[in-house]
């Protein structure tokens, strides 16, 4: 169930449900400052990844155009 | 029917505005101590000038009611709107006593720019700029990037008065945590680990560079800010050109990625649920925005003489790219290089700064998410013509959670669209009836609508008056999702409107 209006999460907090956010309840409850370190490493790793790709990509692109 | 202001409702949305120009006189305190500690006396007058003004101007505010009354959703539009207005002409009041700007016209467009972490400056002798002075134009940054109203809400400021509303009136769009105070709190815990990091890393590079210890970690402190608040401002006229240093320019990169980064998604990630970022429609368009952009950049490099080496493509085209779909500004070409890009290569940045970076960011523009849900909406109405007249077609997407695409939905994302779409232009139309190419006037407008702050060289002290009001209400509405300015525009009207009498 979706509640229309956010000003009523703290009903659905109390009730259980999903909030107009869309996210879980139960996910919005895990502190996300538990797993900080490794997450930001992650984020890190993550971006580097998305760089490396878009090089490679527009290099491939830049021998077919030419 | 349209509900006008009561003068006890006005009243109320003064005493806020008052705590939040407070809040400015406390920030000035920052360039204020750097130039004590740098021995810079004339900018610390300008610091202790600029911080009185905005304590009395707060304090008068204050005082139009001192019962600090809870506030109302239109109301906290109204607050939203006016707070980045007084923010830019208080913050731009030392400014405009530094010298390096050529009215206080042009230091409020600075300050405007700085606030909104658009990027576009009409500053003057940047190369000589006191430290104190490019603290205050960097600290803009931050304290816009978060959010004014995130800012205020996190010191417990106004927190009496329904934050939540002023929250989403700033145009943030969700909670990361149940309780707004603890989001507020989240997201300065974020920027705190990336702004060390990437002040870190920035110092170490410019001191192996060459640069001096102290005047390397300011810099790399500044240039970390800019990124990842998506703003753009840089302590040095040349911007990001002048370090010559890809090392520098691969940190501002992955700066600026974590910048436009939901903050939703950056918790997430920090939960341990790392599946999140593949699953997400913001994500997944954003990335797909970005290669595109990248590959008609590449096109287009491919027929320059110019720069048609990998390096050249991955320190002009690709640092343009993520520099402008990130909403940041940072710039490694000097303003008259961009033609030589090509017309595919800025047809492709000016696409990557009109979308944006993802909603509950630093970033401007459309946004992603909206983006990915027009584009998930046409391939339902596809599906929906394709199928049998009785079958019930239904489209999933991810966003934080399994969501499907309703008409509120796809109605809420295109109007967006749309508001944007009409500021781009419009903001084109008039640049070019100033005189300027039609295409730099576009380019220009579409950075100063969307927040990116990348210019082709028509923004500068000497642009005309009209044109720097023009990119003025630009930045503020494009940071504000319009809706905020519109509220505002309305209540102006209403309270010029001659109430109609009642017959008795």
């Amino acid at each position: 169930m979706r509640y229309p209006l956010a000003v009523s999460d703290d009903v659905a907090v109390r009730s259980g449900h999903q909030t107009t956010s869309g996210c879980s309840l139960e996910r919005r409850y895990r502190s996300p400052y538990r797993h900080w370190v490794s997450g930001f490493v992650f984020e890190v790793a993550l971006f580097v990844a998305l760089l490396a790709i878009m090089a490679l990509l527009s290099a491939i692109v830049l021998r077919l155009a030419g | 029917m349209w509900v006008r202001f009561t003068l006890s409702e006005a009243r109320g949305i003064a005493h806020y505005l008052g705590v939040l120009v407070l809040g400015m006189a406390a920030a000035m305190l920052v360039p204020l101590a750097t130039a004590l500690v740098l021995g810079e006396w004339e900018p610390a007058l300008d610091y202790f000038v600029g911080a009185t003004l905005a304590a009395l101007v707060g304090l008068a505010l204050m005082l139009a009611d001192v019962t600090a009354p809870q506030i109302s959703h239109r109301q906290s539009l109204l607050i939203s709107a006016l707070a980045w207005l007084f923010a830019a002409l208080v913050g731009a009041v030392p400014l405009s006593l530094s010298g390096n700007y050529g009215s206080y016209l042009d230091a409020v467009f600075d300050a405007m720019s700085g606030f909104t972490t658009s990027g576009l400056t009409v500053v003057q002798d940047l190369d000589h700029m006191a430290y104190a002075h490019n603290m205050w134009r960097h600290l803009t940054h931050l304290i816009g990037g978060q959010g004014i109203i995130v800012a205020a809400i996190s010191l417990a400021i106004a927190l009496k008065g329904g934050a939540f509303s002023l929250y989403l009136a700033e145009g943030r769009d969700e909670r990361i945590l149940p309780n707004v105070l603890h989001t507020a709190r989240f997201i300065w815990f974020v920027t705190a680990v990336w702004v060390s990091f990437g002040t870190l890393m920035l110092t170490v590079i410019n001191w192996t560079s060459g640069m001096t210890l102290v005047r390397g970690a300011l810099h790399g402190f500044w240039l970390t800010i800019a990124a990842f608040d998506t703003g753009g401002f840089g302590p040095m006229s040349q911007n990001a050109l002048y370090y010559h240093s890809p090392y520098l320019e691969f940190g501002l990169l992955v700066l600026m990625l974590a910048g436009t980064f939901n903050f939703n998604l950056h918790a997430d990630l920090w939960r341990g649920d790392r599946l999140e970022v593949f699953k997400n429609i913001e994500a997944k368009t954003l990335a797909a925005n970005i290669a595109i952009c990248v590959g008609l950049v590449a096109i287009s490099f491919a027929g320059s003489a110019a720069f048609s080496t990998d390096p050249e493509l991955w320190r002009k085209g690709v640092f343009h790219v993520i520099s402008a779909n990130s909403g940041t500004g940072h710039q490694t070409l000097y303003p008259g290089q961009w033609p030589s890009m090509g017309g595919a290569a800025i047809f492709g940045v000016v696409l990557a700064m009109a979308f944006g970076g993802m909603i509950s960011s630093t970033a401007g523009g459309m946004k992603s998410f909206r983006i990915g849900l027009i584009i998930s909406s046409v391939v339902l109405s596809v599906k929906q013509a394709l199928s049998p007249t009785s079958a019930v077609v239904r489209l999933r997407f991810h966003h934080l959670a399994e969501r499907f695409i309703t008409p509120e939905i796809t109605a809420s994302a295109f109007t967006y669209f749309t508001l944007y779409a009409v500021s781009y232009v419009s903001g084109g139309v008039i640049g070019a009836a100033y005189g300027y190419d039609p295409s730099k006037a576009v380019f220009e407008s579409v950075s100063a609508a969307a927040n990116v702050g990348l210019s082709v060289g028509i923004t500068g002290p000497a642009m005309p008056t009209g044109l720097k009001l023009l990119y003025i209400v630009q930045m503020w509405s494009g940071r504000l999702e319009f809706l905020s300015l519109i509220a505002l525009v309305v209540a102006v009207l209403l309270a010029f409107k001659p109430q109609r009498r009642k017959l008795a």
